[in-house]
């Protein structure tokens, strides 16, 4: 069965890790739905998160390879509710939005989203959450029309093991 | 103080002497060339050869690696010298041969700009590389070609590319080498759990009435040949061999079944489906052994003792998997071993190789006054001359099957051979490598009149060299492997698998190599015989029957029970 397999990854922060690691979905013929890399709280050590839809043995496989890759100090796979993981996404939002005070709150204050720039022409408007709330605010702007560009940060996670767990894997 | 500085070709060339280098093989262009002025200088610490083709450069040093077990080594220049590696690296990393090639690179503030002769060296190599690294500057170059050789010979063996840069070659440094160690765990293995696992690897085998090992490469790159005999003789279990992991154990072991996989032997393929044990070590399942993996040995349980992880339930399932270097493991489950006699499963092994003796390997073998000439009685006359102790290496094709079902083995590291890629080509460069690795033992390449021409080139390598390698060209005007398939699966559809060729003989003499060409049995014995004798290089021609067929064997994704003869 294919399904959303997030692949967490601790790896040296070095020229060509990352190429190392999306050929490995490259070779089987995987399309990495979202990519996120970023320096871990270990210096030197950068964490990849990917996400793609596959199946099990296929994802196994790919991690299995890049567990053998000299760079990738630890990595495992995850499903999404396995893990402590938020992703962020701006919004252009039509001025049009702030005709109707009741709407405004409706869709965009009761949703936890924050303004972030205001101007003549559009405002700005941030929100984190998992991917399908971030998708329904996307939609329901669409559907009023009021939407004039969207951005999505892709997967920002965190183990929920401890520190000390974290540190012995990758040293 | 300070210290002298040199600059990073020299230093790339003690870094090599430090690892115990004394052989490359290699290829010079504009790029690299800093690093070829330097070993003018070193030229009597070094042995390079001059290759043809840098692919051949790979092949050679994949050669050299499998006959001596240390790491191989390759030079080319950028751009077209270092793509031309590309087919050499992918082999190595399928077979998991350990090298080092490195390749020149363009100057670091001239990256990304087409510059002349610039190719993406490290994005091309990747999925085919154990480990990559471009270097640019020279004080990079010691700590890198040590780590580069630690990982190449490491777990499980495979190639290193070093992108080496025009600046780091020209850069001055001061050098000061060590050698590489570990920061973490890779490719070394945390064999803690080996003991608890190796006594239920015991009792299975203890309890079996009918285990069969299979014997990898795996056992030949861990030396665990001893070992491996050790575990057969205490146990009493008969031991098949996979295409790569050929003469691991002597062809004549009373125990040896034979090779298994697709054109394997009919006992130990048929073993495989009644055995209720495998014991796999340092092999991979490949699909060329298992065939339909659905229907792959069915009553079985399935011991899996392997250095590499990711092979574990990969592409059949494992009921005991241990990891660890195969000469560790087998010696933690030995002491354990008990001897049975299993005489039912011994008989069966004997009733099966009676009946392949009887439909296929007596009549092939069976003489006949002027009749025209068999693979099979080439590799089993070649066998005899040599007496099983040549190394022999081979391309691709039926010449290739056909060696490995006819040779016979005494020694280890005998059997050289493109199993994972099946690169076509592969074998006369290979055979070269062999033969600067152990110019005391007799190396022999066995080729397909498709397959030379793909590095025919190479003669000039011999000749310059003076490469004391044995050429045994299997002609049967065809690319007889895929006519085979096109025959039997393609209703003789003979597209595009003729051969028109040139005079072989000819053609070696123009390099000053002695060639001979039979044609009829009678004249088999002597001609191998004589090339045997000559102290040089020598290109023996045997013309064979032109539609031969590699036979038993099992068509592709056929389950091993469909054996066709
Ligand atoms: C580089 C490469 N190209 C193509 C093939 C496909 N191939 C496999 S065997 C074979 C025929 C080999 O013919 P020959 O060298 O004459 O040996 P024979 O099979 O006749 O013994 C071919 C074309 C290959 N393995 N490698």
């Amino acid at each position: 069965m294919k399904r959303e397999y997030i692949v967490v990854a601790f790896v040296n922060n070095q020229i060509s890790v990352l190429n190392r690691i999306t050929s490995a979905y490259l070779k089987r013929h995987i399309n990495i739905e979202s990519l996120n890399v970023s320096e871990s709280y270990i210096k030197g050590v950068s964490t990849v998160v990917i996400s793609a839809i596959t199946t099990k043995e296929t994802i196994e496989m790919i991690v299995n390879q890049l567990a053998n890759a000299i760079d990738i100090l630890n990595v495992d796979f995850y499903l999404q509710e396995e893990l402590i993981y938020k992703e962020m996404a701006l919004y252009k939002v039509s001025l049009k939005i702030l005709e109707n005070k009741e709407r405004f709150d409706n869709v965009l204050n009761s949703t936890n989203t924050r303004v972030i720039e205001i101007n003549n022409d559009f405002l700005i408007v941030e929100k984190s959450g998992s991917r399908n709330e971030l998708e329904k605010l996307k939609d329901k702007l669409e559907h009023m029309n009021m939407l004039n560009g969207f951005s999505r940060s892709g997967n920002v996670v965190l183990h929920r093991e401890s520190m000390e767990s974290l540190m012995q894997k990758v040293s | 103080m300070t210290r002298k500085k040199i600059n990073g070709a020299e230093a790339l060339l003690l870094s090599l002497l430090k690892e115990g280098v004394d052989t490359m093989f290699g290829y010079p262009g504009g790029t690299i060339i800093p690093l070829y002025d330097q070993l003018y200088t070193y030229s009597d610490r070094f042995n390079h050869i001059l290759v043809r083709h840098e692919q051949c450069a790979v092949h050679a040093a994949e050669g050299y690696s499998r006959a001596t077990g240390k790491v191989g080594v390759c030079l080319a220049t950028a751009g077209p010298g270092a793509t031309n590696t590309v087919t050499g690296i992918a082999d190595a990393y399928m077979d998991s041969t350990p090298i080092v090639c490195i390749t020149a690179q363009v100057g670091v503030e001239k990256l990304g700009t087409n510059f002349f002769q610039e190719a993406d060296t490290i994005s091309i190599t990747i999925p085919v590389t154990k480990w990559s690294y471009q270097i640019t500057s020279a004080d990079e170059i010691s700590r890198i070609v040590a780590k580069a050789f630690y990982i190449a010979r490491t777990g499980r063996p495979g190639p290193v590319l070093i992108s080496l840069t025009k600046t780091a070659q020209l850069e001055l440094t001061e050098f000061e080498y060590s050698h590489y160690r570990p920061m973490n765990v890779f490719g070394e293995i945390k064999s803690a759990n080996i003991t608890t696992l190796s006594k239920e690897a015991a009792k299975m085998i203890n309890d079996s009435k009918k285990p069969l090992i299979i014997a990898g490469q795996g056992v030949i790159i861990s030396g665990a040949e001893r070992q491996l005999k050790e575990l057969a003789e205490r146990g009493n279990i008969p031991v098949a061999s996979t295409l790569m992991g050929l003469s691991s154990i002597p062809t004549s072991h009373p125990l040896f079944a034979g090779n298994v996989g697709m054109h394997g032997n009919l006992a130990p393929n048929m073993m495989t489906q009644q055995s209720d044990l495998i014991i796999a070590i340092g092999m991979r399942f490949s699909d060329r052994v298992t065939g339909d993996t659905q229907k792959y040995a069915p009553h079985a349980k399935i011991i899996h003792i392997d250095i590499d992880k990711s092979e574990f339930n990969k592409n059949v399932k494992t009921h005991l998997a241990i990891l660890g270097d195969a000469t560790e493991v087998i010696e933690t489950i030995l002491p354990k071993i008990k001897s049975r006699t299993r005489a039912k499963w011994f008989s069966y092994v004997k009733e099966a190789w009676e009946r392949e003796n009887k439909a296929v390997i007596d009549k092939i073998l069976e003489r006949e006054e002027g009749g025209e000439i068999s693979m099979a009685q080439a590799i089993d006359s070649l066998s005899k001359a040599v007496d099983g102790n040549a190394v022999i290496v081979t391309d691709v094709g039926q010449h290739q099957m056909f060696s490995a079902r006819y040779s016979k083995f005494k020694q280890t590291r005998s059997m050289i051979t493109s199993g994972g890629l099946g690169t076509m080509g592969y074998g006369l460069p290979a055979a070269i490598g062999a033969k600067i690795g152990v110019p005391d033992r007799e190396v022999v390449a066995v080729v397909g009149d498709g397959g030379i021409q793909m590095s025919l080139q190479e003669l000039g390598t011999i000749k310059q060299s003076e490469v004391a390698v044995k050429i045994v060209l299997l002609n049967n005007s065809f690319l007889g492997m895929v006519r085979q398939w096109q025959e039997l699966f393609f209703k003789r559809r003979y597209s595009f698998t003729d051969m028109v060729n040139p005079d072989f003989v000819k053609i070696a003499e123009a390099y000053g190599i002695k060639a001979e060409c039979v044609r009829k049995q009678e004249d088999l014995d002597k001609a191998f015989k004589r090339m045997i004798s000559h102290k040089g290089a020598y290109l023996l021609e045997v013309k064979t029957r032109k539609e031969e067929n590699v036979f038993p064997m099992v068509p592709a994704g056929a389950s091993l029970d469909d054996m066709i003869f």
